[in-house]
This record gives structure tokens, sequence and C-alpha cells, in this order.
């Protein structure tokens, strides 16, 4: 890990979606549509999700994320880690992001366990020698001694959360993004996970974190975004944010 | 062009440990619970060479001496890119869980299949040196060629595989084109047949079809012990980097939009 400082920093980001209400065109139409010139053929919805957001996150930042469905917040996160890009306006960053938005992405379920350790590390930009020295205690924390060298295709859907929760949390992320706090396995499992959550939190540089939960939002943050008619309503500390928040929704209400 | 090359550099850079466990995954899961696990990477070529051999050899008596080196030389590598091409037609559409949970570069899917395959078919060319060292083949200098020939096709290849990636995200019934165009290429490509068996007069439309060029830079070392001649090398050249820097300029000016079309 360097030293530099972490930040990440949006200028003048807009990004438009585009949905499409039918999963692809066939090349047959394609052709029929443009010998009948009819360009547009497509069914297309267009829309700004979120416009013109200008933010800097910096390091020791711990931002929490709040807003209706759908006003963009999981979209935002989704920007800073790169699935999506920008239409518009640029995001830097300086930081290893470690999403942990989609545990177990990218789980082969025909690899054992063991291998998937590696290959989840090798998504995340880790080496071979880096996942090596975090093996022993991923397994262990797991709990999964006895089927880390079974494919996970066997595994038990809380074997699989465990195993998916543990690599995630056992790299330690500069920059950690935290969509909704999930819970998975037994209770004896989810108290070791609230703590090694919280460990994880004060450990990293940067925390951005999504959730409707205010309380959650108020005990773990410094700081806090709305987000509200594609953009950021509000930028300022917990208590003053979630206030504008409930004003805000009070007056959508009445 | 220098800035596709530049992201192509830094997209493999950033991603060669990612890039390294995909290849491994796609080489060995095939062998998973085999017994003899990727050593058949080495002995499945064999069995069908030493098949075809007696099937052409002894049953249908071809004229063409040493016919398996003749038909191998020129298969193996264009079966690479037949089945490559395949195989990255959904290589985007099948890594959807990838692209839409956590950021890798695209390049990624295809180009771990591409360097896949070419491991494989470096193994059956393995396979076929060990044939022709049975079959008494003599060594010649023109062999040098071959490392070319495989930069060469591997170029193509991973071209032609980055472009049909990219349309299988719009087109989803392209796959079922790739198909048919690659079985009318493959037999429209002197490969089991030596070009001088087309009629002269058409040999012409033969020699449009780049895959005749590509194809003659292993035959002509392997099987004829002789170099390409000089221009069949130059078209080959300028058709491999072509379709190379075609692909990659339309996959990476498409990547950004594959995420909303899955």
């Amino acid at each position: 890990m360097n030293n530099e400082n972490a930040f990440i920093e949006f200028k003048d980001v807009s990004l438009r979606f585009r949905i499409y209400a039918d999963k692809g065109i066939t090349v047959k139409e394609a052709i029929v549509n443009s010998l009948r010139r009819r360009r547009h053929a497509e069914p297309v919805k267009e829309f700004w999700v979120l416009q013109n957001l200008n933010v800097r996150i910096n390091q020791g930042d711990r931002l929490g994320i709040i807003g209706n469905n759908g006003a963009g917040k999981s979209t935002m996160l989704k920007l800073i880690s790169r699935i999506y890009e920008p239409t518009k306006g640029t995001i830097e960053s300086q930081g290893r992001i470690v999403p942990l938005i989609e545990l177990g992405a990218g789980f082969n379920p025909e690899l054992t366990g063991r291998e998937n350790i590696y290959l989840n590390g090798a998504v995340l930009g880790y080496t071979k020698d880096e996942m090596a020295k975090l093996e022993k205690n991923i397994v262990e924390f797991s709990g999964l001694q006895d089927f880390i060298d079974v494919p996970i295709k066997y595994y038990s859907t809380g074997m699989y959360a465990r195993l998916a929760f543990t690599v995630a949390t056992e790299i330690s992320p500069e920059i950690l993004i935290i969509d909704e706090i999930f819970a998975g396995g037994d209770i004896n499992f989810v108290d070791r996970a609230v703590k090694r959550i919280n460990d994880l939190i004060d450990s990293a540089k940067i925390v951005i974190m999504v959730s409707h939960s205010l309380g959650l939002i108020e005990s773990m943050c410094n700081r806090c975004l709305v987000i509200a008619d594609h953009g950021i309503a509000y930028d300022g500390d917990v208590e003053s944010a979630i206030r504008f928040y409930r004003e805000m929704n009070g007056k959508l209400e009445s | 062009m220098i800035r596709i090359l530049k992201k192509l550099f830094t997209d493999i850079k950033q991603s060669r440990y990612v890039l390294s466990n995909f290849i491994n995954q796609e080489l060995t899961i095939k062998y998973k619970r085999s017994v003899l696990g990727f050593f058949w990477s080495l002995l499945n070529p064999m069995a069908t060479m030493i098949v075809s051999s007696v099937v052409f050899g002894t049953i249908m008596r071809f004229r063409l001496q040493d016919f398996v080196v003749f038909l191998y030389a020129a298969m193996l590598p264009w079966n690479f890119f037949g089945l490559t091409v395949d195989f990255c037609g959904v290589s985007i559409i099948n890594n959807e869980g990838f692209i839409k949970k956590i950021y890798l570069p695209k390049i990624v899917f295809p180009l771990s299949t591409v360097c896949a395959q070419f491991i494989n078919m470096l193994f059956s060319m393995v396979a076929l040196s060990f044939f022709m060292f049975i079959l008494g083949a003599k060594l010649t200098i023109a062999l040098v060629f071959l490392p070319v020939a495989f930069l060469l096709i591997f170029l193509w290849t991973l071209g032609m595989s980055l472009l049909v990636s990219a349309a299988n995200v719009y087109f989803r019934d392209m796959r079922y084109i790739t198909n048919v165009v690659m079985n009318a290429w493959y037999y429209l490509t002197p490969i089991l047949y030596p070009i001088e068996n087309i009629p002269e007069n058409l040999q012409i439309f033969f020699k449009l079809n780049p895959g005749f060029y590509l194809v003659d830079m292993f035959r002509s070392p392997i099987y004829y012990g002789v170099f390409p001649s000089g221009l069949n090398i130059a078209i080959a050249v300028a058709c491999a980097f072509g379709i190379f820097l075609i692909g990659l300029a339309v996959f990476y000016k498409h990547e950004r939009d594959f995420v909303y079309r899955l």
C-alpha cells in the first residue's frame, strides 16, 4: 500500500442511461432498417441519471450517500468503481478501490474455494504472492477449512457468502465502497462479520457507503451527501444532511 | 493508432494477474477431474492425427505424400482461428456478471480466450512435430520462419475475435452467422486441398482470401520446407496487422457502451 493520500474527484460528471426496450436487434433487422432508411427504428429510451456532479472526497472521509429510490445512489458508486464511465466529465481517483457491492462477483463455480480466493484477488488486482499471504487467514475466518478444496458449486448459499465476504474483507482496500450492509451466514458469523467490517472501515483511507438506514449512516459516517433531482442536493455533516433529507421528503409528501 | 496501442498496453499491464488467471482457468477447467489432466492437450491432437493418417493413408489412398503433415500444418492454425472466433463471440455476453459488477478492462475477456486457444494450438503443434519426427520428415532452415507465422495468426485471430465479440453485444444473432461464415471460410481456404487442385482460371478468386496467405505461412515451412514467397509474406503481414488494428479500434470505440447493452 502506498502512502499517498487517497482521493476521488468528480469533475462535472454526467451520466446518461440508455435503456433498450428490446435486448439487441438482429443483423437482419439492422439491414432491413438501413434499407428502409429508418435509422432510429431501435426502441431507445434515454435519460440523465446524474447531471453535473462536482464533489471531492478526501482521505479520512467516511461518506454516506442517501436519497430516495432511483435517485442514483448506487449509480454513483458504480461510477466510482468504474463500472460505468461518465458520459461527460471526468472522475479522478487515487487509491485501490474495493467495492463491497457484489460479493463473490467473479467466483467461478467450477473452481475450488482456494482457487477462487486467488481468482477474486486477481480480479481486484492482487498478485499471487500477495494472496498467498492472505490465504490462511481467509480460510480460517470463513471457517471453511474442510471444504476449501471442493468446487464451490457444491457450497451452500451461506458457505458461498462467507467465503465471498471474507475474501472481500481480508484484502485491505484504500477506498472501500459499501452498498447496504449485508448479512450472510449464521448468527455466529454475522457477529464476527460486523466486527470485521468495522475494523475495515477504521483502516480504510476512504469509505463510501450507501444505505437507507439513517441510523447506520449516522453512526458510521462523518460526511453525508443527499442525492436528489439528478444531482447533489446537499453535502455536509451527517446530522444536517439527514435533517435536510427528512425535510425534503416531508415537503414532497405534503 | 498509437493511442489504442498504448491503451492495449496499459490494459494488459493493469490486468495481467486476472488475465493469467483466466487463461489458466480456460486451459485447465476442461480437463478437471480427468486422470491425465492437462496432458490431454497433447494427447488429443496426436490421437486425432494418428486416426486421420490411417484413414487418409490406407483407406482413401490419397496421392499426396504425408497427407497428414500437409493437412495439419494448415488445419491447426486455421482451427485455432475458427474455434477462437466462435468462442469469443460470446465472451462479452457470458461475462455479463463481471462487467456489471466490477471494473476490468473489457479486452481481458476475449484476449484470455485467444491466449488460451493459442497455447492449445502450440501444444497441437508439438504433437504434430512428434508425428513428423516419426514419419522421418527432415528439418529445414525454413522452420525458423514459424515464430513469425505464429505471431501473424495470433494478431489476425485477436483482431477478428475483438470484432466478433463486440458485434455480438449489439446483434445477438451474430453468433449463428459467424458459425456459417467460418464453416464456409474453412472450405474455401486451401486447407484440405492444395491450391493447385483449383482450376487455374478460378485460382485468382481463392487468392483474394487472406486465409490463403496465412495458411501458407505455416504450410510452406512445415510441409514444403521452404520459406513463403516475399509477396505472400507481405500480404499476410498486411492482413494480420490490418485486422488486428481494426478490431482493436472498433472494440475500444464501443467498450464503454457494452455495459448498457448487456
